[in-house]
């Protein structure tokens, strides 16, 4: 009996410098027709493509493993003329493959571990290979068992806790302290990188951004990119008293947000929670505005502990993220030893003892017995049908029973001896 | 029976609190997803054991101190239970709110039972004080829950119960609306418990009793002015509906001594 090999070929983060990936990318539309040219390679009968901007990674069921591996290296190497590929690249067989799959969609691979993007994007990449009808039983048993597994490891560790991201943070807070964003007013103080990437992030939320700036034509610059108002800082002290939260970076080597600019603002808040955050160095809110009542300001260093602290954390979930994907993997393999082993082995079994009972039965319906009507004849077929599966009953009892452990292959090799049944029976030899 | 039926809620409630509250401190463990329905099911016990006492024994919900206690608990553990619906995550608050059940519950057995209550006007008191109350205590297990929140967010060390809680806006709006629920129903109490009493000719509780459930009364409403005014919100107001919470449990605690 055949089966075919789950083969992994790739290169990642962790083996390829983000220029080489970029040059291997593959957009979403041209997605297709690489699984179709991958699944043609030699000894190819199935495959996917993992793209994203971290990894891009062929699996492939392949009855020919090494002549796939090779044509898979070329592929690779077409896409990407004069660059060293080949030395990027990593591959991986069977176990190691079922293996490196469970942990990439478990975000164990992950430049970030535990950051929830890459299972979505293994799903878009199973889901454009079932599209170009790529897909065959190897894969569609593995690749929905990888999924299992990642859910697991984020449902039962605390691998995807805490924001890894000083963006990420500050919409953390934000969300922490306002409930949802959609409608809260942000104010971005200053053009700084960090600042814009969390206004991008608290926009995306839904919150309604303002823009204030030493340069009032910069002010609006930005303000038109963002669809927001534009204010000279001049307004800051008015616009203190509207905005839910501010983000300040600007260049200024002194407070720009002060102790009695806070104060006056708070008191026409009358209580309602301002949150800042000052990702500016030097600093530019007066950190005693945090000892304000209602008042709550983070600085780039109080952003970038929690970074540290929800890391050090996913660090801690990995050995039991690890134990979850072993167990997963251990029980795809029953599964599979299981699905493979005994099913068609008791197909043919089945069909190896039918052959003969009905060869039997039409040598006697053609000679002896040719007299006998339909009704007859049909009655005897049945008899001679319940009769294979009762004999048959026990050992296939057996052969199921039998197929989940270790023993399994074994007994389904003997009984394939002993009843000398062929590739040519097998039902689903894959 | 009634026996069995208590222990049952007074385990099962104790066992729903320790849940959350191992929750909120950062645990991960499956079992702690069960905590509504081990909340739901010292409830039934709970109800169970109040319904069979009435039907067999003929003590009814607030017959006597006993078994108002007891009927107070029962309806601030439901209470529990519905705010689930007010938001995402808040059925968490009521690891602040159980240990009052708890409280009551087990207070509930000192106190001695009497005759059925009867009358209009007393049965508005009694239902009056019981919203009153079981919104005083949502109101302070919500601030309980909000002070926490806060401490973490100003001091910068987020844990678990960052996490785990609803928003500080979210919380206070919560304690807020509880407030708003218990001063009209306290005020109705209050004043139904006069007229209850001077019918009887005899006071409404002791002295002390009396001066704290004022207390309770004027610590809300001064809340609730406060708050309307912009002067006091947020931390300021948490500390304010849990010194009106603390004056309540003084006044339950002199209620349940007079037994």
């Amino acid at each position: 009996m055949s089966r075919a090999s789950l083969v992994v070929v790739g290169l990642s983060h962790r083996t390829a410098p983000v220029e080489l990936r970029e040059q291997l990318a593959v957009p979403a539309e041209s997605l297709g027709a690489c699984v179709k040219e991958i699944a043609s390679l030699p000894g190819a009968s199935e495959a996917m493509l993992v793209a994203t901007c971290n990894r891009v990674e062929a699996y492939v069921a392949s009855e020919s493993a090494s002549s796939t591996v090779a044509a898979l290296r070329g592929f690779f190497a077409k896409r990407a003329p004069g660059a060293a590929v080949d030395s990027c690249l990593y591959e991986y067989a069977d176990d190691r493959a079922v293996r490196h799959v469970f942990r990439v969609a478990a975000s164990l691979d992950s430049m970030v571990v535990g950051e929830p993007q890459i299972l979505g994007q293994v799903k878009e990449a199973y889901a454009a290979a079932e599209s170009a009808g790529a897909l065959g039983p190897t894969l569609r048993r593995a690749i929905p068992r990888a999924f299992s597994a990642a859910k697991r490891v984020r449902n039962e560790t605390g691998i995807a806790n805490g924001r890894v991201s000083v963006a990420s943070v500050a919409v953390d807070l934000a969300t922490q302290i306002f409930g949802s964003l959609s409608e809260r007013k942000v104010l971005l103080l200053g053009a700084g990188k960090m600042a814009l990437g969390a206004a991008r992030a608290l926009v995306a939320q839904g919150a309604k951004m303002s823009v204030a700036n030493r340069s009032y034509d910069r002010a609006v610059e930005l303000a038109r990119s963002w669809g927001a108002d534009a204010h000279p800082l001049d307004d800051l002290s008015l616009l203190l008293t509207v905005a839910d939260v501010v983000l300040c970076s600007t260049g200024a080597s002194r407070y720009v947000l002060t102790l009695e600019d806070a104060k006056a603002a708070m008191k026409v808040r009358r209580g309602r929670p301002l949150f800042v955050v000052d990702i500016a160095v030097p600093r530019n809110v007066d950190p005693r505005v945090n000892d304000l009542d209602g008042a709550y300001v983070y600085d780039v260093d109080d952003l970038e502990r929690e970074v540290a602290r929800a890391l050090s954390l996913r660090g801690g979930s990995l050995a039991q993220a690890e134990q979850i994907v072993d167990e997963e993997i251990h029980a795809f393999e029953r599964d599979r030893r299981a699905s493979s082993g005994a099913g068609p082995t008791i197909a043919a079994l089945r069909e190896h003892f039918r052959a003969v009972a009905r060869a039997e039965l039409e040598r006697s319906l053609s000679g002896k017995l040719k007299h006998l009507g339909a009704a007859e004849r049909a009655a005897l077929e049945a008899m001679v049908d319940a009769t294979v599966n009762k004999l048959l009953h026990a050992p296939m009892v057996a052969l199921r029973s039998q197929a989940a452990s270790e023993d399994g292959e074994a007994m389904a090799a003997v009984v394939r001896a002993l009843f000398r049944l062929s590739d040519a029976d097998d039902r689903d030899g894959s | 029976m009634s026996e069995i039926l208590f222990s049952a809620a007074v385990a099962a409630y104790a066992v729903a609190c320790v849940l959350w509250l191992a929750y909120l401190r950062g645990s991960e463990s499956p079992s702690i997803a069960r905590a509504p329905w081990v909340l739901v099911a010292a409830v039934l016990a709970h109800g169970a054991r109040d319904a069979a006492r009435w039907a067999i024994e003929g003590i009814a919900p607030f017959a006597g101190i006993g078994p108002t206690l007891s009927t107070l608990a029962l309806i601030v553990a439901v209470v529990m239970i519905v705010l689930r619906r007010a938001g995402p995550k808040v059925d968490v608050v009521a690891a602040f709110a159980l240990p009052v059940v708890l409280g009551l519950l087990l207070a509930s057995r000192l106190g001695h039972h009497g005759e059925t209550p009867t009358g209009v006007t007393f049965l508005v008191h009694v239902a009056a004080n019981s919203v009153g109350v079981a919104a005083a205590v949502v109101a302070c297990a919500v601030a309980i829950a909000y002070l926490l929140l806060e401490r973490q967010v100003k001091a910068k060390r987020l844990g678990p119960l960052f996490r785990r809680l609803p928003s500080l806006v979210q919380l206070e709006e919560l304690s807020s609306r509880s407030v708003l629920v218990a001063i009209p129903a306290l005020t109705v109490g209050i004043i139904t418990g006069h007229v209850v009493a001077a019918r009887g000719g005899r006071g409404v509780g002791l002295p002390w009793q009396q001066l704290f459930a004022m207390a309770t009364w004027v610590v809300f409403v001064l809340l609730a002015v406060l708050r309307a005014l912009g002067v006091w919100r947020g931390r300021r107001a948490m500390l304010g509906t849990i010194a009106g919470g603390a004056a309540l449990l003084v006044t339950l605690s002199i209620y349940a001594g007079r037994s």
